[in-house]
């Protein structure tokens, strides 16, 4: 086996990675430059996600990519009611007040579920694994099918945002909030529509990673500390930025794992951020604002 | 838009509605852990007549009449009830309570009931620790069974030594615990199984000289566990000039080891070394040694009983792993075949080796109690000490100066999608 097929294999393994860091980090940074909110219950979402795939396809015995878009349009919906609840009444309030409600959110959800589901690790089978060799590095199906989703997913954001009315609005209101009253955009229903793409694109990070890893009601508090990560670096508020932190994180973290040790692999992230904060605390796409 | 008179008035409802959910979180999150562990029959108890019925129970032994019943004995039981190790504290509660089941239906122990109390640690010490002090503390218990895992067992040591609790240990086997124990300081541990340095030493004679393996990758979580498992497996490689091509630690409950498994495949050793407890975590090594074409066998200790592995081995994927084990249920030797035919019409399962320990641990402190004659916690440690037990293996157990009983350990193999199975003499390794 020579040293080249396995650094490429290395690389092949932190994408496929990077794919998923990147869906939980765009979501957050979106709803961050919209909202002005650092939504501590982000991980959360992700679990319910792989948790409503989980239900969808073991136990109503859906095929995999239906359970997948039940997921998401499941994960969504609970987003709209918990901006509501707990997300609306504290939009206008201090940085304090926006932390304790997502928070708490995070906790009732991580709990909840935890009720439910006891803290045993459940598997999703979709009947797709296996894995494609090609020139002796290996691709596994599901991992490349993830893979291939989370990047469609955020082509899709990044077209709408861009190319519709409603995704110039939403982008309008990250830009400047008092010019969109007077232009008469419904910051409410903007708010609204941002946090449910957000949650959505958790939810799906959740949906696609379920039958890769094992899930466990715990298993949002470690991604979201990364996706912080990958939001720092990138700069937060900034969906280009996290998309290209998270390929950082990614591959960073794979080839860490393999070429130096695997205890510090899950380090690397947070070494990253002391090191932009240094260089460039805006992140590399991050306007320089003051955030707290 | 609304009024400021408004908009003030409805943050004040936002406000007060965040602080009940918060409050709502925060509560969830304290009773969850709590009355997470698996339903127990837990008898309540009024603690003065208890008190007074013990104490007639001490005194007067053996005329106790039937008219008067007994107070029941309470034993603890902590162990990973959820978790990654939900699957081990499930089998072992089940042993546990088959072998109080069978005491009781022979009529207790000294003329009184057995109560098991379990509590669950989910895995983490510091919940373990927090379980054992509960069981002292509140549900007052004679002597605690636990707590399955090694980090949680190093850690509730001191605390159980400090109270002045028995504490029985079935299938921790960090060779730290066997180094803290009896005349090395600890007094108040027993362990009923043989320590990883003895298991160890037996696979490795398997590994390098039947199996013939020249050079092993070692990989283990993070844990007292894993690190004991790399030290000994490292130890005796070096004894039969075995090369070791790398050494990685992961977190405990890992779920990717695409990179670790990336690196091996480079280096190409005969055999993997494993260190893992958990059972989501072998069937991930597995699938993703599948997914990256790495096809080297699996050893050391990880679980090649665990559920997840079965579709594996059936499917011809797993020959030629091997592991060691502190029990097998195709033992055919002593009243084994027996045991596991009344575990399988009880539970519908095979008994998993925390299972079966758990179960000998039971009638192990029943035994002790017996000759202590009293539930008390120190007439209990001190009957311990050097007590003899004749294991459901056929094999004649007794407690050495270090607390530690030595039962047979099992070499395992996976060939022509079987297990095959060789027994090993614990005592004689030491």
């Amino acid at each position: 086996m020579s040293a080249e097929i396995i650094f490429t294999q290395h690389l092949v393994n932190g994408l496929l990675l990077s794919g998923i860091y990147g869906l939980v980090a765009v979501g957050l940074t979106l709803i961050y430059g919209v909202l002005e909110i650092v939504n501590f219950a982000h991980g959360e979402f992700y679990m319910l996600g792989a948790y409503l795939t989980f239900i969808a396809s073991a136990w109503l015995g859906l095929p995999y990519y239906a359970s997948v878009i039940l997921a998401v349009l499941s994960s969504a919906f609970i987003a709209l009611i918990v901006e509501r609840g707990a997300i609306r009444p504290i939009v206008e309030r201090s940085f304090e007040s926006k932390v304790l409600s997502t928070f708490a959110i995070s906790m009732i959800l991580a709990n909840a579920v935890l009720l439910l589901f006891t803290a045993t690790p459940r598997t999703v089978r979709t009947g797709i694994a296996g894995t494609i060799e090609f020139a002796g590095v290996f691709f596994s199906v599901e991992r490349v099918v993830a893979l291939l989703t989370g990047y469609l997913a955020f082509l899709a954001l990044h077209m709408f945002l861009q190319r519709t009315r409603l995704g110039k609005a939403i982008r309008a209101v990250a830009q400047n909030r008092d010019a969109c009253y007077v232009v008469g955009i419904d910051l409410h229903k903007m708010a609204r529509l941002t946090f449910a793409l957000g949650i959505g694109l958790a939810g799906l990070a959740g949906a696609l990673i379920a039958p890769i890893f094992s899930i466990e009601p715990s298993m949002g508090q470690a991604v979201v500390l990364k996706a912080f990560a990958i939001v720092i670096v990138g700069g937060f508020g900034s969906v280009k930025g996290a998309a290209l932190a998270a390929l950082i994180v990614g591959l960073g973290e794979s080839l860490v794992g393999g070429y130096v040790s695997a205890t510090l692999k899950d380090g690397l992230a947070f070494l990253i951020i002391i090191l932009v904060l240094i260089i460039r605390p805006q992140g590399i796409f991050g306007r320089a604002t003051r955030v707290l | 838009m609304l009024s400021r008179k408004h908009r003030g008035l409805s943050n004040t409802i936002a406000g007060a509605a965040m602080i009940i959910l918060l409050f709502i979180g925060v509560g969830i999150g304290y009773v969850i852990p709590r009355e997470a562990p698996v339903a127990q029959t837990i008898t309540v108890t009024n603690v003065v007549t208890q008190t007074v019925t013990q104490t007639r129970v001490e005194t007067t032994t053996a005329t106790v009449t039937a008219t008067q019943p007994a107070t029941p004995i309470k034993i603890g039981f902590s162990a990973p009830l959820t978790g990654a190790g939900a699957f081990y504290g499930q089998q072992a509660l089940w042993g546990a309570q088959m072998a109080v089941d069978e005491i009781n239906a022979r009529g207790g122990v000294l003329n009184r009931q057995l109560t098991l109390i379990a509590e669950d640690h989910r895995g983490v010490p510091a919940e373990a620790v927090s379980t054992v002090e509960k069981l002292i503390n509140v549900d007052q218990v004679s002597v605690i069974i636990g707590t399955f895992f090694s980090s949680p067992t190093l850690a509730v040591m001191p605390i159980v030594a400090k109270a002045g609790v028995p504490l029985f240990s079935p299938v921790s086997s960090s060779p730290l615990i066997y180094n803290q124990t009896g005349v090395q300081g600890n007094k108040w541990v027993f362990k009923t199984n043989p320590s990883d340095t003895l298991m160890v030493r037996a696979l490795a004679k398997f590994m390098f000289d039947v199996k013939g393996y020249k050079s092993v990758s070692l990989v283990a979580e993070d844990t007292d566990f894993g690190r004991g498992i790399v030290n000994t497996l490292e130890a005796e490689a070096g004894k039969y000039g075995v090369k070791v091509l790398s050494k990685d630690f992961v977190e405990q409950g890992a779920k990717d080891f695409t990179a670790v498994l990336t690196k091996i495949r480079g280096l190409k050793p005969d055999v993997i070394g494993l260190g893992i407890t958990g059972t989501a975590q072998i069937e991930l090594i597995v699938k993703q040694s599948k997914e990256l074409g790495v096809k080297i066998p699996l050893s050391g200790r990880y679980d090649i009983f665990a559920p997840e592995l079965k579709p594996y081995i059936e499917a011809g994927e797993a020959e030629g792993f091997n592991t060691v084990t502190p029990y097998s249920p195709l033992f055919e030797g002593g009243r084994n075949p027996e045991f596991v035919k009344s575990f399988k019409a009880r539970t519908g399962q095979d008994p998993h080796w925390n299972a079966f320990l758990a179960y000998e641990c039971v009638y192990v402190v029943a035994k002790a109690i017996q000759k202590a004659g009293s539930s008390d916690r120190a007439a209990i440690r001190n009957a311990a000490e050097g007590l003899e037990y004749d294991s459901v293996t056929g094999l004649k157990l007794k407690f050495d100066e270090n607390n530690h009983m030595f039962p047979y350990c099992y070499i395992i193999e996976v060939k022509d999608k079987k297990f095959n199975l060789q027994v090993i003499e614990t005592a004689a390794l030491k």
